[in-house]
């Protein structure tokens, strides 16, 4: 699928670089993100959680933070499912070069060289 | 070429705006900033133009949305999943920013009042609607986008910009787009139902909320746009969801469409010849279960209606018309040919429904109006009957009190006095009585950032350095020596200088670990000892013992406190014990804040003393513990800071919020906080207010009724300064009742202005012990007064009364039209117009000093009205204000003296005397030669 020039073709020949060496750096990278993030927040809710108990006012910490993190699951499911979903319909329905194989990116050398080309006609 | 381009941008622009939405929505803290943001706007042709609207002031702009466009163009699929992230987490920071939406909207309480266009209780308004509002931003936009995504992708998918030539939509293609259109177009008829409700809230007409075109044109116009939009929406999703089933029944009687594999009919115009097919994996249909209509027996030209002929087509082409003909066309011309030329006929049922809820939804309603018909009939007798009131005339505001603070109180110099609040207190007389003295109480605090540079270790910071101590209190009414202020406690240790106060104001130990500028965290009960105050050349050291703060005795809450702080010295310190505290958010405005985020607070916490016994009626109340086996000593913490906080919304409908993000307030609550242990306490002073019922449903136990507040504090509650502006600025314009008066703006009035220093200023609302005209006896008094907008007379004055049962209770005194009474300006006129008073002022000028007037405070004495305007010298070397002189005010008479009591006397005993007559003889003419 990823033929041609551009970020998404970059990005593949990376991929594979690391692949090629065996070494899944980019997996590694992203999961200690991911941990440092949860770390963060998890912290953050402790933290935050004993300041309020301290003050007497866990109950209102913990019906903010439910009623935000419902909010947050649920428009966050609702809203990348529609897009995602849709978008991934439109992939499959769009229109496609008949002759497998023969299939063209838009990519901006592709297109520039296009009008060229037809400006040349 | 231009649908795409068309497309591109409309995408790109929407983008921006929901990026603008999440970015002012992004904010990493607890604190709700929603309460001051309205629910965002939906996204709509109205806010592309608005957009477009600041290009030429921000040329990048265009730059960047042209820019993201193309490169949109480029690079549509990696671009368009990017953004469907970015788009759903935008979504989810934006909308769980509202929760406190959400949990009033399930939580909503009756007015028992039915607003005057829909007959629906305006607990709708102020709970529900604004859920409804978060979801039409949420989902219109979500159809916008996924709709111009799913388009762009398919008309992109042709190879479309580089062959020049877009074969058209194929069947699964316009079915997919169909669907989408079909919501799209449920949303857009649900958002016309719902800005039916908008109409309540239009700025455009006579007056604010549904005026005549709104109500004649636009609420027609709406209903039938979201009518007509739902037959379309159906219409849509049938087509959408038909599978070309409807179509086959629908064409019995036609000739079926039929093709050969590989030749694609598309919607509205069949291809031939062209090397395009739908992708290989639907192309078959069968996937799907979509039947392409393929015969493969024949092959004949299919025969389809002409796009353009389409009656869905030309449906939807027609309902675009009408949105814009109904949307601006219609309302412009209305308004511009039948409203204008007979506005005040039309208008005028509505101008009264403004007046009417503007009033209600600022509590102007309640406001007892009485004629003042003012006189200058005051006798010696009147003065006398009238003392508290004369005694409490202030002499000294807050800003020459904390100059004179900063450099005679401050002891050393990390201490600082951020603010000083006008109280009153109830004092023994020299008789044996009591009575209420106005006082100005300011609290002195730690400022760390004042420590010397050198000393500002981590230690110091956080173990030494923990609390400022003290507060001064003066009377506003007497002068020291020097003309300095004078005070009723003051040094480091807040000593009574005075035995009446002695045995009046509990002292004890003024501790202040949570105030208007701490804003450092600290560790207390460790094994350093904390700075408690300087005596001397000493400093005095002192454990905190209180209940306030986290433990943090063992690793693990010291580890979660030290990555939530980014404070890794915290474990590696000695000084700590298992006993150890963590205080931190000890600044009051940020603590309530992060408390209750969905209340509004008032700019000015003020400092209470007062003993209220035992703490037991504190929130989070424990005993103190017993340390090292020494008993803990007698908790001698007399200081709570008290803030209003109110409860507003957006939503009232037919209430103008002028220049306010509100236009519904209540003050419903005050705020009680511990100076030293931190306790926050909520209590409710408007129980009467629907949205503080809300939150007390929501919160059990939270909000305590304001009977529930020990008594001590409940006699230091104040009628605020923040809601008294609010209202006063309200009232300024929606005094005027008639609907005739308020359409021509005949009786418009304004705050009039004083000299202040050498500066003019807006006479701001201002607290006075006094007797009302209708009182029996002094009582502490919020007063503001009015003079007509284009005039310098006064015209009016508001009071709001604070004592007992009388709080929250506002009496508006007019003076009659015919009467000419000085307003401020005319009287600091005068005084500048005087020879004696301007020569007096003009010499100190000269002297390597300055002259500073004070507020000119109107005070009503009886029936009478008296101006008192205090006359301060600064020296340009020290900056330290004496008080000089205090000018009188009182009829046709300015009296300049040294100390109030002359001038009182000067004006209720001295005869009024008229000028001597200056005789000069003129030189004799001299001869011209």
């Amino acid at each position: 699928m990823l033929k041609g020039y551009g970020v998404e073709a970059t990005l593949m020949w990376i991929s594979k670089q690391f692949d090629r060496k065996g070494i899944t750096i980019l997996r590694w990278i992203g999961i200690s993100l991911g941990v440092l993030l949860l770390l963060d927040l998890l912290t953050f809710l402790l933290a935050e959680g004993l300041w309020f108990q301290a003050v007497s006012y866990g109950d209102v910490f913990a019906t903010r933070l439910l009623s935000q993190g419902l909010i947050g699951l649920g428009v966050f499911a609702v809203s990348l499912g529609c897009l995602w979903l849709n978008l991934t319909i439109a992939e499959q329905r769009m229109w496609t070069h008949p002759e497998p194989g023969a299939e063209r990116m838009m990519l901006p050398g592709h297109l520039r060289l296009k009008y060229l080309c037809r400006s040349s006609d | 070429m231009p649908l795409v381009g068309l497309i591109s941008f409309i995408l790109v622009t929407s983008l921006f705006y929901y990026g603008q939405v999440a970015v002012e929505h992004w904010q990493p803290s607890l604190n709700l900033r929603t309460t001051k943001l309205a629910v965002p706007a939906k996204f709509d042709i109205r806010v592309i133009w608005q957009f477009m609207r600041h290009w030429p002031a921000q040329p990048w702009q265009p730059l960047l949305v042209s820019g993201l466009a193309v490169t949109l163009l480029i690079y549509p699929r990696l671009l368009l999943r990017a953004i469907t992230v970015l788009v759903s987490l935008g979504f989810v920071l934006v909308l769980s920013e509202y929760w406190d939406k959400l949990l009033l909207a399930f939580h909503r309480q009756p007015f028992a009042q039915s607003d005057p266009l829909f007959q629906t209780d305006i607990g709708f308004y102020i709970f529900t609607l604004p859920l409804l509002e978060l979801l039409q931003f949420w989902l219109l936009g979500l159809a916008v986008l996924t709709s111009l995504a799913v388009s762009l992708v398919y008309l992109l998918s042709a190879d479309s910009l580089s062959q020049g030539y877009f074969p058209g939509f194929s069947p699964p293609q316009a079915r997919h787009l169909s669907q989408l259109g079909g919501w799209l177009m449920l949303m857009i008829g649900l958002s016309y139902w719902l800005d039916r409700y908008m109409l309540l809230y239009s700025s455009q007409g006579a007056s604010y909320g549904a005026s005549y075109t709104n109500v004649a044109v636009e609420l027609p116009a709406a209903i039938s746009l979201s009518l007509a939009a739902m037959p379309l929406a159906v219409w849509l999703l049938i087509k959408g969801i038909s599978n070309g089933r409807w179509s086959r029944w629908k064409g019995q009687r036609q000739e079926k469409p039929v093709r050969k594999i590989g030749e694609v009919q598309v919607f509205g115009r069949p291809i031939y010849g062209t090397n395009y097919r739908p992708n290989s994996e639907t192309d078959r249909g069968i996937d799907y279960g979509i039947d392409y209509g393929i015969d493969h027996r024949t092959d004949h030209r299919p025969r389809r209606r002409p796009a353009h002929r389409s009656p869905l087509l030309l449906s939807l082409s027609f309902y675009g018309l009408a949105m814009l003909l109904l949307n601006f066309g219609l309302p412009a011309i209305t308004q511009r040919l039948v409203v204008q030329p007979n506005e005040l006929g039309l208008e005028q049922p509505y101008i009264r429904r403004t007046i009417a809820w503007t009033r209600r939804g600022f509590k102007l309603d309640e406001i007892d109006v009485q004629t003042f018909d003012p006189n200058t009939n005051l006798t010696a007798a009147d003065r006398e009957a009238n003392n508290l009131t004369l005694e409490n005339i202030r002499l000294w505001d807050k800003n020459p009190l904390l100059v004179t603070n900063r450099q005679l109180q401050r002891i050393r110099l990390y201490y600082e006095f951020p603010d000083a609040d006008i109280d009153r207190y109830t004092l023994p007389t020299e008789d044996g009585r009591t009575a209420q003295q106005q006082v100005l109480i300011a609290a002195r605090e730690l400022d760390y950032k004042a420590v010397p540079a050198a000393a500002q270790t981590w230690v110091n910071q956080h173990l030494v350095y923990t609390h400022g101590y003290g507060f001064t209190l003066s009377p506003v009414n007497t002068v020291a020596e020097g003309g300095l202020p004078d005070y009723f406690v003051r040094g480091i240790e807040s000593t009574a200088v005075d035995p009446r106060v002695q045995s009046t104001i509990p002292i004890g130990k003024p501790r202040i670990y949570y105030g208007e500028l701490s804003d450092t965290y600290v560790m207390t009960q460790t094994r350093v000892q904390e700075l408690d105050y300087p005596s001397g050349d000493e400093n005095i050291y002192n454990t905190y013992g209180g209940w306030g703060g986290v433990h943090i005795g063992n690793f693990g809450q010291r580890l979660l406190f030290a990555k939530h702080l980014r404070d890794w010295q915290m474990l590696f310190t000695d000084d700590f014990t298992p006993q150890t505290r963590l205080l931190f958010r000890r600044n009051i405005s940020e603590r309530v804040q992060t408390i209750a985020p969905f209340l509004r607070y008032d700019s000015n916490p003020y400092l209470v003393v007062v003993d209220t016994g035992n703490k037991e009626w504190e929130r989070g109340y424990r005993e103190p513990e017993t340390m090292d086996g020494i008993n803990p000593e007698p908790d001698e913490s007399h200081l709570y800071w008290i803030i209003d906080a109110y409860t507003t919304s957006n939503r009232y409908p037919y209430s103008d919020p002028l220049e306010q993000d509100f236009n519904y307030i209540r003050n419903s609550v005050k705020v009680v906080v511990d100076a030293y242990h931190g306790a926050v306490n909520f209590y409710v002073a408007d129980a009467q207010d629907p949205i503080i019922q809300a939150w007390s449903e929501l919160f059990p136990g939270m909000f305590q009724p304001l009977e529930q507040m020990p008594p001590a504090l409940q006699r230091h509650i104040r009628y605020p300064e923040d809601f008294s502006r609010v209202q006063s600025n309200q009232l300024m314009t929606y005094h005027m009742t008639d609907p005739i008066v308020f359409y021509n703006r005949e009786d418009q009035w304004r705050a009039p202005n004083e000299i202040y220093g050498s500066e003019q200023q807006l006479v701001e609302p201002y607290y006075l012990i006094m007797k009302l005209p209708i009182g029996n006896t002094e009582e502490f008094i919020l007063l503001r007064p009015f003079t007509p907008a284009q005039r310098n007379n006064l015209i009016a004055w508001l009071a709001a009364r604070s004592d007992g049962d009388q709080y929250g209770r506002m009496l508006l005194y007019v003076f009659p039209k015919q009467e000419l009474v000085f307003g401020p300006e005319q009287i600091e006129a005068r005084i500048n117009q005087d020879p004696i008073i301007s020569e007096r002022i003009s010499l100190w000028n000269r002297q390597g000093s300055r002259a500073a007037q004070g507020n000119l405070l109107v005070i009503p004495v009886d029936q009478s009205l008296l101006y008192v305007e205090p006359l301060y010298l600064i020296a340009e070397q020290n900056q330290l204000p004496t008080l000089v002189r205090v000018i009188v005010a009182y009829g046709n008479r300015i009296v300049m003296a040294e100390t109030l009591d002359q001038a009182l006397d000067a004006i209720f005993t001295a005869e009024p005397t008229t000028a001597e007559p200056i005789i000069r003889t003129t030189d004799p003419e001299i001869p011209i030669d």
